[in-house]
């Protein structure tokens, strides 16, 4: 009790001092908390991702042969069921293709409008748990049928026809018309689907010979089966390539294995590439090395307007050690009220993250397609609070404090204890 | 019964330049429930002289022995238990914390007393507040009382623990003569009706002159 009445004294009697070490806090704590939340923010699940972590994605090819070598973001539809259907542990396997740039998408009638379109087959649906808002998505029949379906976003189901019960109309993508089967509910940009606004039924089986049975289009989902280990289904897929370049030893040609399926984690660190291994060390290191900087330079800060707020107590200290106030006393003492204008601050920061991350936070993210690693420009991130809100927040926010309390009171604290009574009771206020 | 004994204490303070004798070959006894008081020109180690009694500053050579416990090698901690139960202290300028109310300043020994809860505690600050007449002054705060209240606070703060000993340094030196008489007449009356042990700083004669014995020092050297 006595610690805050010492602090709600300082307030009044020490304001710039005081002021300017929660202010301090504050800004520590505001730019941890931004740099965790955003991060946060690039791994979350929620619908229609609610099984991300639970989901692992073959995308990339590095071949090499006699002939020619190279890598890309994008499998031969074959090549790929060769390489990841039937594993074990997996629940269900899903084709992609990502179009590569922009479409329009348009009626006969009405807007044009340009989209991010997918090609997706029948068990994507049962993959994302995507909110219908008319219709429904297309079955399997309908999904390895040679006719067009499609399902498409909210927004673009307004922009193109005003309203969202367009389900049995026709949409035109770049020329092709397609059956609309459903419209479902738009997504949270941030999400890897996130900006995809048409999805069609997957056609990509055929890559006419481009990608030489290696490269193409198709992209592979796995979702596991519950308490699977990603580890176990990369192994199971090293294998397959090791099967793979066994049987194309006679003509010299060999796939490199890059720890693919790669994870939602393995991902979202976006250390990954075509012709390399994911790592999330360099993202934990760099991380890591961004935190401490967060945390010591403005505790060097703190640590001076600490000793200097104490400066003006010196007289206090040999006090209440005359009275029988041990080193420890103080030094527990000088923690305690740190800690106190800590969480001030550092409420005050966490405040401060969050209201950047409602309102300010689509300035600063961004967002690429991961085919082309394009901006995609503009989108519009407003990320619901509670997406990132939650009790491992306040706690890391509550351990950010804890940390800048021990690094800027520790040296302060430790001096005034050494203080001999007798030459601190002589300093006059 | 000797309470207080000083044998052969020299005091220097050295710096990188110069060292300065504050005290030079002290020897002095006081007895217990004794009040002497201590006078001589500033700057001559009285004030030196009550630290070290005090144990809050270290002799450079000689001893210092209180009710019988020979202090020189206590550990800190065992210095700051020592003066917690046994020695209390009246600051010149009384040194009340600011951000703590009157009956919280007083409590501060207790705070630092293993074993004594808060209701005791609450009590015994009561009981202290009562006897000095601050009893309506205890949810104030220092800023709020007058010279001479807050030097009845900074006793009511050395006695509530229950001290043998308090030291006070120029006690009424901040005061007007009125306030100061109040203070000296509760000194007396710690040290006539409690029995306690007072040491007092002072430059007045008056004062001095009410107390059993003076001790006079000039140039760090007891010269009475």
């Amino acid at each position: 009790m006595n610690y805050i009445k010492q602090i709600i004294y300082e307030l009044r009697n020490q304001k710039m001092m005081t002021w300017v070490s929660i202010s301090g806090t504050a800004l520590a704590i505001f730019l941890i908390m931004a740099i965790f939340m955003a991060d946060r923010l690039l791994g979350i699940s929620i619908p229609p991702d609610s099984n991300r972590q639970k989901i692992m994605k073959g995308q990339a090819i590095d071949f090499q042969s006699e002939k020619s070598s190279g890598s890309g973001m994008g499998i031969d539809y074959n090549l790929a069921k060769q390489l990841y259907s039937g594993l074990d542990g997996v629940k269900l396997i899903s084709y992609v293709a990502r179009k590569w740039g922009n479409s329009d998408a348009g009626s006969s009638d009405g807007n044009i409008t340009s989209v991010q379109a997918m090609e997706v087959d029948d068990s994507y649906w049962k993959m994302y748990d995507y909110q219908f808002l008319s219709g429904k998505p297309f079955d399997k029949a309908e999904s390895e049928s040679a006719q067009n379906f499609v399902v498409i976003t909210e927004s673009v189901a307004r922009k193109v026809f005003g309203e969202v019960n367009v389900s049995g109309r026709q949409l035109d993508v770049d020329n092709i018309p397609y059956f609309i089967k459903g419209v479902v509910k738009d997504s949270f940009p941030l999400l890897p689907d996130g900006t995809i606004e048409v999805f069609l039924n997957f056609k990509s089986f055929d890559t006419d010979g481009f990608g030489e049975g290696i490269f193409g289009a198709t992209n592979v989902r796995l979702l596991l089966q519950d308490g699977i280990d990603p580890s176990y289904i990369k192994q199971q897929v090293e294998k397959r390539y090791d099967d793979f370049n066994r049987s194309q030893e006679e003509n010299n040609n060999r796939l490199i294995y890059h720890y693919q399926p790669y994870t939602s984690e393995e991902l979202a660190a976006g250390s990954f590439g075509s012709n390399n291994d994911p790592s999330l060390e360099i993202k934990t290191r760099l991380k890591a090395l961004v935190f401490a900087l967060l945390l010591i330079l403005p505790a060097i800060n703190l640590s001076s307007m600490t000793r200097s707020r104490l400066r003006t107590r010196i007289s206090e200290i040999g006090v209440r050690r005359a009275f029988g106030a041990k080193k420890n006393n103080i030094i527990f003492q000088i923690f305690t009220e740190n800690l106190l204008i800590s969480f001030i601050g550092g409420i005050i920061g966490l405040g401060l993250s969050l209201i950047f991350l409602a309102f300010l936070s689509g300035y600063f993210i961004a967002v690429n397609d991961p085919t082309t690693f394009a901006a995609i420009a503009p989108v519009s991130v407003r990320p619901v609070i509670w997406h990132v809100f939650d009790f491992s927040v306040f706690f890391i926010a509550l351990g950010a404090c804890f940390i800048l309390n021990i690094l800027s009171a520790t040296i302060p604290a430790w001096k005034a204890s050494l203080v001999r009574p007798a030459i601190a009771i002589s300093k006059t206020r | 019964m000797e309470i207080i004994q000083l044998k052969d204490v020299n005091k220097v303070y050295r710096t990188k330049e110069i060292e300065t004798l504050a005290l030079e070959n002290v020897n002095i006894s006081i007895r217990e429930g004794e009040f002497v008081s201590i006078m001589g020109p500033s700057g001559c180690g009285k004030s030196t002289l009550l630290n070290i009694i005090g144990l809050l500053d270290n002799p450079t050579s000689g001893s210092v022995s209180i009710m019988n416990e020979e202090t020189e090698k206590m550990k800190d901690s065992e210095l700051s238990k020592f003066r917690n139960h046994n020695i209390g202290f009246v600051f010149q300028s009384f040194h009340l914390i600011p951000s703590l109310n009157i009956a919280e300043n007083v409590a501060l020994p207790l705070i630092y007393r293993s074993g004594v809860s808060s209701p005791e505690r609450k009590r015994k600050v009561e009981e202290v507040l009562v006897k000095l007449g601050l009893s309506h002054r205890m949810r104030h705060f220092p800023g709020q009382l007058s010279g001479g209240q807050c030097q009845r606070v900074a006793i009511a703060r050395a006695i509530v623990g229950d001290p043998k000993i308090i030291l006070a340094d120029e006690p009424t030196g901040n005061l007007d003569s009125k306030m100061g008489h109040e203070v000296m007449e509760i000194l007396q009356q710690l040290n006539k009706e409690d029995g306690r042990t007072i040491v007092m700083v002072t430059h007045n004669d008056q004062q001095a002159r009410e107390t059993d014995r003076i001790i006079r020092f000039f140039d760090g050297r007891q010269v009475e």
